[in-house]
């Protein structure tokens, strides 16, 4: 899971050098011409040019990506929050909920790691086409072990994961991210392909899932454990 | 050169700017833009042959974080181990938010309006900001 997490900074970081050799740099270029090109016109013309260039520039600001979580001199806290809001919502929940004590036995970078690569596989396992509309990532960090808790609601089925009675029918897993004729809730309403795909995820963790069928939400906690002597 | 007492350029004599940065192309528009807008401007690609230019007599250098293999960091460094003051004089060009700058260095990020880089340098020396300065609530207006 820390290689998962390491694979996905790098992928930031080549992400961004072409960001900043390729697009930025055409771009500030275009900028530049803009404003010399902007001498020889009249008033009128040339303050629609500088409205152009300024709407260019702001436009091309919000493409600039954010820093990494892992960033030197960043706290756990920090990595972990960044990585959760940054990772996390928007990409795989709409709305995220965070709440952290860490202060008492503060993770290591390689347990925030691990951390967010679970919350990450643990969501993208479950369903691998949604967003779930809401999740709360729960952690407590203790010297003996890392708690961290998930709980997952989704707002556009109201039990998505209630009992399927069709489901010894139909217990094939579908592959993920191909919607079938059922549509594509049908690969979320069945209970027991959403188990069968989360089971070697929840295994891997040591995790235990839980369902709620009153809401329709799943949870899982996982204990991650310590050992005696931790390196940064 | 510098009044070494106020740090000021004398008026009769413009202003020297170096930019430093790999890209032919905005070493080029940038230069112009700083021209146009009163400063004497010399240009280099690496960190070599900005230093070749005896960088500390200029009165802003701007510098690009990415100079192909190397950093625009490690010329802030080398400048700052002489002067350390160099910093007031120096504005880092940067691609992305993530790349590393000086907390004491004025930062550009790209990409940027020209207006934005003249007025940035003007800063530098203590000069006014352009007239069409974006960040003074002014109204944009047009250069020549």
């Amino acid at each position: 899971m820390f290689l998962m997490i390491a694979l996905q900074e790098r992928e930031s970081r080549a992400l961004t050098d072409a960001l900043h050799d390729g697009p930025m740099q055409e771009l500030t270029g275009i900028l530049l011409s803009l404003a010399s090109l902007r001498r020889n016109l009249t008033e009128d013309l040339a303050d629609r040019v500088t409205q152009i260039e300024t709407r260019l520039r702001d436009t091309a600001a919000t493409l600039h990506r954010p820093p990494s979580p892992f960033r030197p001199g960043n706290s756990p806290r920090q990595m972990l929050e960044l990585g959760l809001t940054q990772r996390v919502e928007g990409v795989l929940v709409e709305r995220l909920y965070i709440s952290l004590d860490l202060d008492s036995a503060p993770p290591v970078l390689g347990e925030v790691a691990v951390l967010l690569a679970a919350v990450q596989l643990l969501l993208q396992e479950s369903d691998p086409i949604h967003q779930a509309a809401r999740a709360l990532v729960s952690v407590r960090a203790r010297p003996e072990g890392i708690d961290l808790a998930l709980r997952v609601a989704y707002a556009d089925t109201v039990q998505p994961f209630a009992p399927d009675l069709t489901a010894e029918a139909d217990d094939q897993v579908r592959p993920a991210g191909i919607d079938d004729e059922d549509g594509p809730l049908a690969t979320r309403d069945n209970t027991a392909s959403w188990r069968e795909r989360l089971a070697p995820i929840a295994q891997l963790l040591g995790a235990e899932l839980r369902t709620d069928p009153a809401t329709g939400a799943w949870s899982a906690a996982v204990r991650l454990p310590r050992r005696g002597n931790r390196q940064r | 050169m510098r009044n070494p007492y106020s740090g000021e350029a004398p008026r009769h004599v413009r202003p020297r700017a170096l930019v430093v940065d790999d890209q032919e192309m905005i070493r080029v528009l940038a230069a112009r833009v700083l021209a146009d807008g009163g400063w004497a401007v010399d240009t280099a690609a690496g960190i070599a042959e900005a230093l070749a230019l005896r960088p500390l007599e200029f009165d802003a250098i701007v510098i690009d974080t990415r100079l192909g293999p190397e950093r625009g960091t490690e010329l802030f460094a080398l400048l700052r181990a002489q002067d350390p003051l160099v910093s007031r004089r120096c504005l880092v060009l940067t691609g992305a938010v993530a790349d590393p700058t000086p907390d004491e260095v004025a930062v550009l990020l790209k990409p940027f309006r020209a207006d934005d880089l003249l007025d940035a340098v003007n800063r530098l020396a203590g000069r006014r900001p352009a007239e069409n300065g974006p960040w003074d609530g002014v109204r944009p207006g047009r250069a020549g």
